[in-house]
Order: structure tokens, then sequence, then C-alpha cells
């Protein structure tokens, strides 16, 4: 009797036994797995950060060209252009003046247009020197009205930082051009206490979660990510006709 | 005999608790856990009053089989989830095939003990399918819970109920002592199985906010 007893007893205990192994062996095979897919997870996070840097680094080297360009070749151009019609002013003045006015106004636009594409201004003037340059330029073009409200202190931030920071504003006030058919833009620069650009416009606004449903909205995405990428936290919000606000904050 | 009743009703507690947050699967294990209930009650009731009771678990054994063998497949992947609903259209026919040859009033020891494999199996399946396959840690999944459970009971159930027939008739008491591991073990598996509940619940909940 106590033969079977034990042997029961003996089996059931290999059986747990056999189950602990099993057991124990899916668990190592589990953290194994788990730990691959994190750093496979992290490998593409790397990879894509590594991406937009190179990426934004491609583009801040093509904006400086063209605004080299536009400086030394283009600005010069028109400036010797200009020197020439000056003269023609003297013999011929009811033609050459509006012309005259006009070319001044393009040397103008193209010297503040390679301005705002060069970062080197940026480090000289600061983020605010830009925005500021940059809401003189549209408010030559006449398109909209541009509200700039700044509360005079200059955001600390890295040069990286102030860059994305600059550049993800030039692509709103792109878009608000180019899509939303805005008449005002409100543009709102904190730097006193921490880092705080609010952008908003009054234009036809659109549905964010349609747009991305849509595989529409690359550029949105793109802000997000770079401002990612910067630690600059990026919000935005939008809905059908109530236009689009868009916040960058310092993380 | 009370500790396996309150384990059962825990587990079944809870289990209605988190039951909106339950998915298909765990609905099925509740039931089970119910139907499991009912018939340690009934058959205990039906036992004391010196009645056969044995008719009793044979169907609970065969609600258990089918529920979590079907649960099984709702947790599984392909091509397993494939096969089960064969093989469990099998084993009821060895359920009554084993009825027909023991009759009612008998347990049918044998279809027990295949089915007891047959479930250990297709946890263990269930188990490498979630450490493969899912990007979470092992123990935040609510199938790794319910797979120890059923992996543990059913088991080390195998040795007992292969010898069930023969120590019944030749060594009742040792039979009635072996029982009580048994009977441990169906306790032990009640709060795996109400963590699996939990753990259930907590995944759909976050999934939900998510």
């Amino acid at each position: 009797m106590n033969d079977i007893q034990n042997a029961v007893i003996l089996s059931t205990l290999l059986i747990l036994l056999l189950i602990a192994g099993v057991v124990i062996t899916i668990f190592i095979a589990n953290r194994r797995h788990v730990q691959q897919q994190i750093s496979i997870a992290q490998m593409q996070v790397d990879y894509e950060k590594e991406l937009r840097t190179v990426e934004q680094e491609v583009q801040e080297q093509v904006l400086l060209n063209v605004s080299r360009e536009l400086h030394d070749n283009i600005g010069q151009l028109l400036t010797v252009m200009h020197m020439q019609m000056e003269q023609e002013k003297l013999q011929t003045p009811r033609v050459v003046n509006p012309m005259s006015g006009t070319l001044q106004d393009t040397i103008q636009q193209v010297r503040m247009l390679g301005r705002s594409l060069n970062n080197e201004w940026l480090e000289q003037n600061g983020l605010n020197g830009m925005i500021q340059n940059e809401v003189n330029r549209l408010e030559h073009l006449g398109m909209l009205t541009i509200h700039w409200q700044f509360d005079g202190v200059e955001p600390v931030l890295e040069k990286d930082q102030r860059v994305m920071a600059f550049r993800i504003f030039q692509e709103i006030i792109n878009n608000a051009l180019k899509h939303a058919g805005a008449a005002n833009i409100y543009i709102d620069m904190k730097g006193k206490d921490k880092f705080a650009l609010s952008i908003k416009d009054d234009g036809k606004g659109f549905d964010p979660d349609i747009t991305f449903a849509m595989g529409k909205g690359s550029g949105l995405r793109n802000m997000m990510k770079r401002a990612a990428l910067a630690h600059i936290a990026y919000k935005m919000t939008a809905a059908p006709g109530k236009g689009c606000t868009f916040t960058l904050e310092l993380h | 005999m009370l500790s396996l009743i309150l384990g059962k009703s825990l587990a079944l507690g809870i289990g209605a608790y988190c039951y909106k947050y339950l998915s298909q699967a765990y609905k099925l294990i509740m039931l089970q856990v119910a139907i499991a209930l009912l018939a340690e009650c009934y058959g205990r009731y039906l036992g004391l009053k010196g009645q056969h009771n044995a008719w009793v678990f044979n169907l609970q054994n065969l609600a258990d089989l089918l529920l979590t063998g079907w649960a099984a497949k709702l947790l599984t992947g392909k091509p397993i989830n494939k096969v089960i609903p064969f093989l469990l259209l099998l084993f009821t026919g060895l359920w009554a095939v084993n009825i027909y040859v023991d009759g009612f009033y008998q347990l049918a020891a044998w279809f027990f003990v295949s089915s007891c494999i047959l479930l250990v199996l297709l946890y263990i399946a269930v188990l490498f399918n979630k450490s493969l396959f899912s990007n979470k840690r092992i123990l935040e999944e609510p199938a790794t819970w319910l797979a120890i459970s059923v992996i543990l009971y059913f088991g080390c159930s195998v040795p007992y109920f292969g010898l069930y027939h023969y120590l019944i008739s030749n060594f009742s008491v040792t039979a009635r002592n072996l029982w009580a591991i048994n009977m441990w073990l169906d306790v032990l598996r009640c709060p795996l199985i109400a963590v699996c509940f939990l753990t259930a619940a907590k995944q759909q909940k976050q999934l939900r906010t998510a």
C-alpha cells in the first residue's frame, strides 16, 4: 500500500518538477525575447534620431548656401541694377522712378529672405530678432495681418533648439499662407521664465484625425519629430472652421 | 473541501468584479469555475446523502475540457487553434466511450487522464505562444497565470487519476489520502485564476485608456 502511495506522490513530484522546468525555460525564453525587442526598438529610435539630425544638418547647409547665393550673387546683381537705374533716373525719371522703387523693395525682400534662411543670422540676432525679421517680411507681403507679442526677454535655448524652433515657426507660417487662407496670425513668444512660442491663425482649420488617417500631414508629422529631437514640447490644436494653434514649449 | 469552495468562490467573485473587462476566453474560464463550484457543492451533497455522485464529476470533467480547451483555442495562434476544435470533438467521443464502457455512475478516469494530458499540452503551447510572440513580459500576460494554473492542476492529476480505479477498489484509505494532493492543487489553482482575471482586466483597462 505504501509503495503505491509513494509511487503516486513521487510521480506527482516528478511531474511538478517537469512543469517547473518547462515554465522556467519559457520564462527565460520570454525574457530574452523581450530584451531583444527592447534593443531593436531602441536601435530604431536611435536610427530615426540620427536620420533626423542628418536631415536637419543637410537642410541647414542647403539653406545656408541658398542664403549666401541670395546675398552674394542675386543681391549684388540687384544692387548693380539699382545703381544703373539711379543713373538712368536722371534721363528718364518718370519711367525709372517707379521701377527703382520696386527694385529697392525687391532688394530689401531678398535681403530679409536671405537672413531668414541663414542660421548664422539666428545666432547673431537671436530667435526674437529672426521672428521680428520674418514678421516684417510677411507684413511687407501684405497677404495677412500679423499680431506679434513678445515679453522682451530672449529665450534661453541651445543653438540646435533655436534653429529647430525657428524652422518649425517658418513651416507653421508657410502652412498658414499656403493652406489656411488666414486673415490674421497671432504670434506670442515668452522667454522670461521658460521659452514658449504660440502661433495661432484664424484660417479654415482642419481635422487632424482625418488628415492623418488619409496619410496626409507629413509636414505636421515632421515638425513633431523635429521638436522631439530638440526636446521641445510641440502641441497642435485644430478644428474645421476654427483655425489652428501651435505651441512650442521647453520641456 | 471548504477551502476548495472558498477558493473557487474567490476566483469567481474576482471574475465577476472584472467581468466587463474580460475577453471571451476568460469569460469561458469563469463559466468553467462556476460549473466546477456547483459540481463540487452538489457532488459533496450527494456524497453526504450516500448517493452516486460520480456522474456529476463526469459532467464537470467534460465541461472542464470543453471550456478550458476552447479558451486555449482563443488564446493561442495558428496552426494549433485550428486543430483544437477537432481534438475537443475527438475527446468528447472518448468521454462517451468511457461512459459507455464504465457506466455513468463510475468516474470516467481514463477520459479524465487523457483530457489532462491534452490540456497540459495545449497550455504549454499557449505559454510558448505568449512568450515568443508577445512583446510583453510574460507575467503581465493573463494567459500565463491561467496556463500555469491549468498545467499545475491537470499535470499533477495524471498519476492519481491514472491509478484511480485500482486505488479505489484495493486501497480506499490511500485513495482518500492521495485525493488530498489533488484537492490542494485545485485550491492552489484558484488564486492563480483570480490573478489571471485581474491581469486581464488591468490589461484591458490600459488598452482602453490608450
